[in-house]
């Protein structure tokens, strides 16, 4: 499926901010940062946010490449204390949230997540960009719901067929309809819910 | 929105406390700021002010010795064709090719087609002592008249528009309806509209209020009007326990406060839950004073008023005001995105679910009237695409259906309204109305009520224009009479969807229960959540039920597309996207 080699392939990461951090219940006050890692051995974070609070706010860039085989990007979020650093809440990116989209690869993805904690408590939520190099010429696979479309009557006027993308059947050649929406078809292998490593 | 102390529950990405120089946080800042302030004062979505000048060419020339000595009256018509006269420009003298002097400003509304008519007249000689306003309008010549909406002069890249004059009926036979000359109009964006301020307020020393705890201070800053009642323009959060706050940034339009000049009252409140927040302590500055606050790092005094016998004197506190941050910028309005050639796209998505009733009987909500009179979904459909197609240059619009069987087929979620295989898109307002009755016709009423498929085909339209790099917004209208069975899915889709320039109006018609679609409106509640733990990156749908309120109906209408202005601006501004041009 991916057309372009794997070795070209490389993301560009931007952690902006978070909202709404809490240990213990309570909103941090200061010097949370981020860990970005692809694998264990692989991991880099941000600076220290002292001025936002319980909504830090970084605007670091970072560069990853992409294995091959990679499905997810881990981030974690994590705060500096009086007693060590402490993990706030964590979350797992499936890169089919950016490499499967709507929109291609190479286009600007702006996303936010949902954080997670050790035992599964929701925390606060990331808000991050993602953008995919090196990758102008990946063909994504094509949705389900581009064969969602069908008309009432089976007519042989047909137009010319649109540019890209939308598949348009008539429902008697699909023989069915695609109910299914393909948002978390990839999220739901390897989300959040995989057990923390 | 009533809380006065509701925290960021805006759809955006939140208001990031100490962020500096984010064009990224500041932007849905601003939204919830000016959202708070239009909504506090009544107007329910952007408004901008716009200035029209006038001017013509080869007006007829009515006078026998000299040129004709035009003026222009203009005039609102309302939705009953009522005109109501708006104002008059001055009189040119001896000219066909008048450029009038008179400016005249008008509040943009994105929600209403405003619809102008202008008039313009050969004012006689004898009248010209006499001040414009005084003129009496059947005593002069009348030269044409021409009309037009709003939408189409600030939608023009030019921002003008010319009108051709056309004479009353009563001339027909006489003249050409083009030989009697032009009309134009330009409309221009007044500056003080995209002049942002941000600040952040910081207080020291702020006196205990509460019993048990330290103080929980509240900012909120009004205007003070000719009366000298202050009228509130926007507000901070609450700080819990804290006697020396920074509050998060906050932001300020130029026109929201009158001038720079003008004496702002800043009161620090400290929050009480039964609502009676108390005064902690206030002081009288304008923006231009908080500019020098800032720029001296000093801090200024609050004061508390107190009663004394029966004068008050100001108690002057500890506690002490201070201006981290003063920043003015510049920034591109929703007009600016419009006339630099940024379309919005409409689309529409019905339901054909059996719920609706047979629509072959009159108490079925897909009933067409053979009297003419538009049922539910003809009445959403109208009064939402009368407005947007203002903005949409082809007019074609994407139509599906979905929750029906199409002729012996499986029931479809969504098919294609005009009932061809591959092309969704109709001509025209009209031509929606045209598939919908056909579609009618052809399908058999069936379930259950799906959103996800519909919500997906328009994603990928949209995510095609962001792909060739076209400067669009999508808007999807859906109109539905009964709550969704996929909920998950429709969340599913719609966060995934928050990541395009696309927003989604839905429309409840008929009686059900639409509790459950609250959910999907954000600003309502919390911002969307997948299942795999996605968060919608901003708000990006408007739910309104419609029902069937005698003289209602435009109203709501009006609080359905009045927050697009902002899903659109926080999109554009999330992304940094300038307009072109």
């Amino acid at each position: 499926m991916e057309k372009s080699s794997a070795a070209a392939r490389s993301l560009e990461v931007t952690i902006i901010s978070a909202e709404n951090l809490r240990m213990n219940h309570r909103s941090i006050k200061k010097n949370a940062f981020v860990t970005l890692e692809t694998d264990p051995s692989n991991s880099q974070s941000t600076i220290m946010d002292c001025a936002g609070g319980s909504y830090p706010s970084w605007n670091e860039k970072f560069e990853l490449t992409l294995p091959y085989n990679l499905r997810y990007i881990r981030l974690e979020v994590k705060c500096k204390t009086a007693t060590g650093v402490k993990t706030i809440g964590s979350v797992n990116i499936p890169i089919s949230d950016f490499l499967e989209d709507f929109i291609p690869p190479s286009c600007l993805h702006y996303l936010s997540y949902r954080l997670r904690e050790r035992d599964g408590d929701r925390n606060g939520i990331i808000n991050l960009s993602i953008r995919m190099k090196g990758a102008d010429n990946y063909v994504p696979r094509p949705l389900p719901s581009m064969r969602v479309q069908t008309g009432y009557r089976n007519s042989n006027a047909c137009r010319s067929m649109p540019p890209t993308g939308i598949h348009q059947t008539a429902y008697n050649n699909t023989g069915g309809i695609a109910m299914g929406i393909p948002v978390s078809k990839g999220n739901q292998e390897f989300g959040v819910k995989e057990p923390t490593r | 929105m009533g809380n006065c102390c509701s925290d960021n529950n805006g759809g955006g990405w939140s208001a990031v406390g100490g962020s500096h120089n984010n064009i990224l946080t500041t932007g849905a800042t601003v939204n919830e700021t000016v959202d708070f302030f239009l909504k506090s004062r009544g107007y329910q979505g952007l408004f901008a002010q716009i200035e029209l000048s006038f001017s013509a060419t080869n007006l007829r020339d009515r006078d026998v010795l000299s040129k004709s000595d035009p003026m222009v009256v203009f005039y609102s018509k309302g939705r009953d064709g009522k005109l109501e006269e708006l104002g008059r420009t001055e009189v040119v003298l001896n000219s066909l090719n008048p450029v009038w002097i008179t400016k005249y400003v008008i509040t943009y509304q994105f929600e209403v087609v405003q619809n102008l008519v202008f008039h313009v007249y050969d004012v006689d000689t004898q009248f010209h002592n006499v001040p414009v306003k005084m003129l009496k309008l059947d005593e002069q010549q009348f030269l044409g008249e021409s009309s037009c909406a709003l939408s189409q002069i600030v939608t023009k890249p030019t921002r003008t528009l010319t009108l051709s004059l056309v004479s009353r009926e009563e001339f027909n036979q006489m003249d050409r309806p083009q030989g009697i000359g032009e009309l134009t109009v330009h409309a221009e964006e007044c500056i003080g509209s995209k002049t942002m301020t941000e600040m952040i307020l910081r207080c020291s020393d702020i006196e205990y209020k509460d019993l048990f705890s330290k103080s929980d201070p509240f900012l909120v800053i009004s205007k003070i009007v000719e009366s000298g009642d202050p009228i509130p323009v926007c507000k901070t959060e609450v700080k819990k326990n804290d006697l020396n706050p920074t509050w998060k940034p906050l932001c300020l339009n130029i026109q929201q406060v009158g001038s720079k000049d003008s004496p702002l009252l800043i009161q620090c409140f400290n929050f009480n839950s039964n609502g009676r927040h108390d005064l902690i302590g206030e002081v009288q500055k304008s923006l231009g004073d908080l500019e020098k606050l800032q720029h001296n790092e000093h801090g200024e005094n609050l004061f508390l008023p107190t009663v004394v016998g029966h004068s008050y004197q100001n108690k002057v506190l500890k506690s002490r005001l201070f201006v981290d941050k003063f920043s003015e910028s510049v920034q591109n309005t929703f007009l600016d995105y419009i006339a630099g050639g940024c379309e919005l796209n409409f689309m529409v998505a019905i339901d054909f679910t059996a719920s609706n009733g047979n629509s072959r009987l009159p108490d079925s909500l897909h009933y067409i009237d053979p009297s003419g009179r538009p049922n539910a979904y003809q009445k959403a459909i109208l009064e939402v695409g009368e407005v947007l197609q203002f903005y949409d240059t082809d007019k074609r619009f994407p139509a599906w259906g979905f929750g029906a069987r199409p002729i012996d087929g499986p029931v479809s979620h969504c098919f294609n309204l005009n009932g061809s295989n591959y092309q969704c898109e109709v001509e025209g307002i009209q031509g929606i109305m045209t598939a919908y009755a056909s579609a009618l016709r052809n399908v058999s009423l069936a379930g259950p009520t799906l959103f996800g498929p519909v919500i997906s085909n328009a994603a990928i339209i949209a995510s095609q224009a962001l792909a060739s790099n076209q400067q669009k917004y999508f808007i999807l209208l859906i109109i539905t009479d009964g709550v969704i069975t996929d909920l998950q899915e429709t969340k599913d889709a719609l966060v995934k969807a928050s990541d395009l320039p696309l927003s989604i109006l839905i429309v409840g018609v008929g009686g059900a229960d639409f509790k459950e679609m609250e959910v999907l409106d954000a600003d309502k509640g919390e911002r969307l959540e997948s299942t795999a733990g996605r968060i919608a990156s901003r708000d990006i749908v408007q739910f309104v039920p419609f029902r069937d309120v005698q003289n209602g109906e435009i109203l709501i209408v009006q609080s359905l597309l009045a927050e697009l202005p902002l899903q659109f601006l926080t999109y554009m501004r999330q992304r940094n996207i300038h307009p072109q041009n």
